[in-house]
């Protein structure tokens, strides 16, 4: 199966200038994000993985700056766009967003109907009646009952679950070619969680758009996603199929989270030593190394290079040279 | 021995206070990065040097009458001219600096102490007590401020103490109300309900954890407030109400001078700069305190 | 087994607006013991939050006694001073349970002052370190302000500046919910630990179910203000009982496929605790509804099994 890329982000560095200093927030990002995928972004705070989403939209505002890199999307590159391209043909319309508070991404003083319906009307070039009737047809896709109640009424009169519903039934709206889910189901509740992310997997499928899923929550990244990518301190530092990240995790970083996880697989919880680094000051070499069991000399010196470990599966580690498990070292995890 | 023992207490103290060291200088950062509020800044610090230096900088008593030399016009030996009185207007103005700042200091001490008191503790008991205090600061907010000082001016007796009795009297409610408005919001945040948890009296609540909040709101709106009172004050005593001849207070100075506007120009000009340059020197500042203080300027620590 | 505290029928309402109200407690007993690491699972609007309020005393309870260690405390009105320091509590936000402009020191320390434990300023900040130090933290954060340390190093402050009342007991809500996965796990730890060291008992306030089984004895699951489970840990997990219990465990989100079961995928939003619905809190979303008898009758907790509580017509 011949898999068409979609997105490929290539070396992409975004700094921040602060009072502080300088935060070297993205350190030489790569992704690619195949046409028809649920790709998962994990990592925690100050990883990178929402700044990495603004990129690609080139929403990174002041003090950020994206110092280089190329973000290709269906074979253009997005940062050599203008401003204009950008904001007539690509946000909000072949790629767009959902973030985790929706009731504060939607307007207040316009009711939830008319909102979907701006977007179809400037868009799509609908009629205002067009509009109205691909509205209530869109809610009802998410599964939002009474939807014509539900259209007349305001985002503050929606529960968190709903308002994400509305956001994504706006957010479809438009036919995207890419959606972007930024913590979508942090902030609500397990039972709805499960309704939103269920429905988000329906409408993937059904209207055969990608989406990009950032969450800090593995678990969830488990269930819904193909491939999943991992990021620490500003890097990638693993990247796979959902089922050899579990099962099979290679770099240091990403055992330690599955094992400071609390999940169905284990009584206890392991904690990784040491805290997320000072981004003004990151550590040399591998980022990660401070905070590694098997860190050697070479670790501390040089960024680890993207070394495959099967087929599909790469990491970014220096544990891995010679593409197998083990390596040098001889260990066996 | 003595020398080493203040030694280690001078690097104790930086130790124990580094968080606060690098805060001020963040603030001077943040300040020298305006330059409007720099200007600001130098104004006000000007006005307060020439009050307090007034008797050293002043070439002429403000007071004493000179009446074979009156409304002369600028020359080298009177910069900016004399007034009626045959006084050097200069050295009134120079004076006259000293009486505005201390008008503006007694306003606010009466005034903040009185609003933020009032404001807590509307703020933090609700019920009747919220009630009567609110309701106490809508009748005075009712009427328009220079109205209600002149018509508490008046009442009491045309002098400097009351105008400042007045002024006071009419601004106490905006201080409250921030103050209540501070309270209100502080008091639902979660270290406040861990001091209750802890067993802290509700004194100590008020004082030591709510009060500290306030007082940074309080201060910028005092600032902004600055401005006010002294061209409120300025204005009482341009109707009589306030200051009293021969004080050389600024408002009156332009109110005695004010027949003489068309040919002798720089009598009641010059006061009338006086205080146009210190109303806009407070708010420069003012403005420029207000957005320092800005969380959202500040707090890129996250 | 020594008994702490006794909660029998406690119901609370907040008033909102004209004669409505938020019932958010709506009837409910249990009982925690001495050394007990107890668990109160839900998800929002469950009540959970302002059970754990109302056993340390903070919230006044509309209805329904309180008993601490045999005595009824619910008609005192403010707690005397000795009986507030043997319940402390530690706030889910890291960010907002620590007075901004106060140093590390006088967080710490201030439950010494109030309670006269300490007579002087020294005397404050040895007894502080002490604390610091078994919370992991080095000194160096002494006249530090919040503002500079980090979600996870906040969070041990707020520890601190509970357990240094000597409490007996600690209301634990969502202290690990803010916080990143690998600092959560140092937190945790950190937490069971003291709990040996200290002989500390917890009301472990939490949404996470995985996290409670981890940590918990016994737990709670609790709907809509009311008692749906209750029981030993383990054996909830093993064997869920109530079809919400079922079905959260269905819902939570698995790392390892081959424990994902069916989902049961509730429909329809968690009714508001302003009206919940007659009868049973859960019918309105319940796939294993009997009938009128969950719409019209409040099933009552009943032990099913050796101390297994459901409240469900399910097991009448």
């Amino acid at each position: 199966m011949v898999k068409d890329l979609l997105l490929e982000i290539k070396d992409l560095r975004i700094n921040f200038y602060t009072y502080r200093g300088v935060v070297k927030a993205l350190n030489g990002v790569n992704l690619k994000i195949y046409k028809g995928e649920f790709f998962g972004l994990v990592g925690e705070t100050g990883c990178g993985k929402s700044v990495t989403a603004s990129g690609v939209l080139n929403l990174v505002q002041n003090p950020g700056k994206i110092e280089r890199g190329e973000i290709i999307f269906k074979g253009k590159d997005l940062l050599k766009m203008s401003k204009e391209e950008i904001r007539e043909k690509i946000r909000g319309k072949e790629i767009t967003m959902i973030m985790q508070y929706p009731v504060s991404a939607l307007n207040p003083v316009m009711n939830n109907g008319d909102q979907i319906a701006e977007g179809l009307i400037a868009n799509k070039n609908m009629s205002e009646r067009e509009a109205k009737k691909r509205v209530i047809e869109l809610l009802r896709e998410v599964n939002i009952p009474e939807p014509k109640k539900i259209a007349r009424q305001y985002p503050h009169q929606l529960s968190g679950g709903m308002a994400q519903r509305v956001m994504i039934a706006m957010m479809l709206s438009t036919e995207p070619s890419l959606l972007i889910a930024d913590e979508p189901t942090t902030a609500l509740d397990v039972s709805i969680q499960a309704q939103v992310l269920s429905l988000l997997k329906d409408l993937i499928s059904k209207h055969k758009a990608t989406v990009l899923l950032i969450t800090h929550d593995l678990s969830v990244v488990a269930e819904t996603c193909d491939r999943v990518g991992v990021m620490y301190a500003g890097d990638m530092v693993e990247v796979g199929e959902v089922d050899q990240i579990i099962n099979n995790p290679q770099h240091p970083y990403t055992k330690g989270l599955i094992n400071a996880i609390p999940s169905d697989r284990r009584k206890e919880l392991v904690e990784i030593r040491g805290s997320v680094p000072d981004l003004v000051n990151p550590p040399s070499g591998c980022r990660f190394h401070p905070r590694c069991d098997y860190v050697r000399d070479l670790c501390k010196n040089e960024k680890p290079k993207v070394l495959q470990v099967e087929k599909n599966h790469i990491v970014a580690c220096f544990l891995y040279e010679g593409g197998y498990e083990g390596g040098e070292s001889g260990r066996t995890d | 021995m003595v020398r080493e023992n203040l030694q280690n207490w001078i690097t104790s103290w930086n130790k124990r206070h580094s968080s606060e060291i690098s805060d001020f200088k963040e603030t001077g950062y943040l300040i020298r990065r305006s330059p409007l509020t720099m200007v600001g800044l130098s104004i006000i610090l000007m006005l307060i040097i020439v009050a307090i230096f007034a008797p050293c900088i002043a070439p002429y008593d403000p007071i004493t009458m000179h009446l074979d030399n009156r409304l002369a016009p600028p020359s080298k030996a009177h910069l900016l001219g004399t007034d009626e009185l045959g006084r050097d207007i200069l050295s009134r103005i120079i004076y006259g600096a000293g009486i505005a700042l201390n008008i503006m200091i007694i306003v606010l001490a009466i005034d903040l102490p009185l609003g933020i008191l009032l404001g807590l503790i509307a703020g933090y008991f609700g019920g009747w007590i919220d009630e009567i205090i609110m309701r106490l600061a809508d009748i005075f907010m009712a009427f328009p401020r220079l109205i209600l000082a002149m018509a508490i001016g008046t009442a009491l007796g045309p002098n400097l103490r009351n105008t400042m009795i007045a002024i006071a009297l009419t601004m106490w409610p905006v201080y409250a109300r921030l103050a209540r408005g501070e309270t209100l919001s502080i008091k639902e945040r979660t270290f406040i309900e861990a001091e209750k948890a802890l067993g802290t009296s509700n004194l100590k609540i008020l004082v030591f954890n709510i009060l500290p909040l306030c007082l940074s709101t309080l201060i910028v709106r005092a600032t902004l407030d600055m401005g006010n009172i002294i061209r409120i004050a300025a204005g009482m005593s341009f109707l009589g109400l306030g200051a009293q001849p021969p004080t050389p207070d600024w408002g009156l100075m332009i109110s005695t001078g004010r027949k003489f506007l068309i040919s002798q120009w720089w009598v009641p000009t010059f006061p009338g700069f006086a205080i146009l340059l210190a109303v806009f020197g407070f708010n420069l500042l003012g403005d420029g305190i207000r957005d320092i203080s800005d969380p959202h300027l500040r707090r890129g620590r996250q | 087994m020594e008994e702490l505290i006794k909660l029998r029928e406690i119901k609370k309402y907040f008033p909102w607006k004209k004669h409505e109200y938020v019932k958010a407690v709506d009837g409910v007993s249990l009982q925690i013991n001495k050394r007990d690491i107890f668990g109160l699972v839900g998800e929002s609007g469950s009540g959970k939050t302002t059970l754990g309020r109302i056993m340390l005393h903070l919230i006044d309870s509309t209805s329904g006694d309180i008993f601490y260690k045999g005595e009824d405390i619910t008609r005192i009105k403010r707690l005397e001073k000795s009986m507030r320091r043997n319940m402390q509590i530690v706030f889910q936000d890291p960010y907002s349970s620590l007075h901004p402009r106060k140093k590390i020191k006088d967080i710490i320390g201030s439950g010494l002052r109030t309670h006269h434990l300490v007579k002087s300023e020294s005397e404050l900040i040895t007894k502080v370190e002490e604390f610091l130090n078994l919370v992991g933290m080095g000194e160096e954060h002494l006249y530090r302000y919040p503002h500079e340390l980090s979600g996870g190093q906040r969070q041990r402050v707020a520890i601190a500046r509970a357990l240094i009342l000597n409490p007996e007991f600690v209301v634990l809500d969502e202290p690990t919910s803010s916080l990143d996965v690998s600092v959560q796990a140092e937190i945790l730890n950190l937490l069971k630990r003291l709990r040996e060291e200290l002989n500390l008992t917890y009301i472990f306030i939490t949404h996470d179910l995985y996290l409670a089984r981890i940590i918990t004895e016994k737990i709670a699951i609790m709907y809509l203000g009311k008692i749906a489970e209750y029981g030993e840990t383990e054996n909830i997990f093993e064997n869920p009982l109530h079809p919400y219990t079922k079905a959260l465990f269905s819902v939570v989100p698995k790392l390892d496929p081959k424990k994902r079961t069916k989902k049961i995928i509730l429909k329809g939003e968690i009714p508001s605790p302003i009206n919940p619905p007659l009868g049973c809190r859960f019918h309105t979303r319940c796939s294993e509804k009997i009938g009128e008898i969950c719409e019209k009758v409040l099933p009552p907790l009943k032990e099913i099994k050796d101390k297994h509580f459901v409240a469900c017509h399910l097991y009448d």
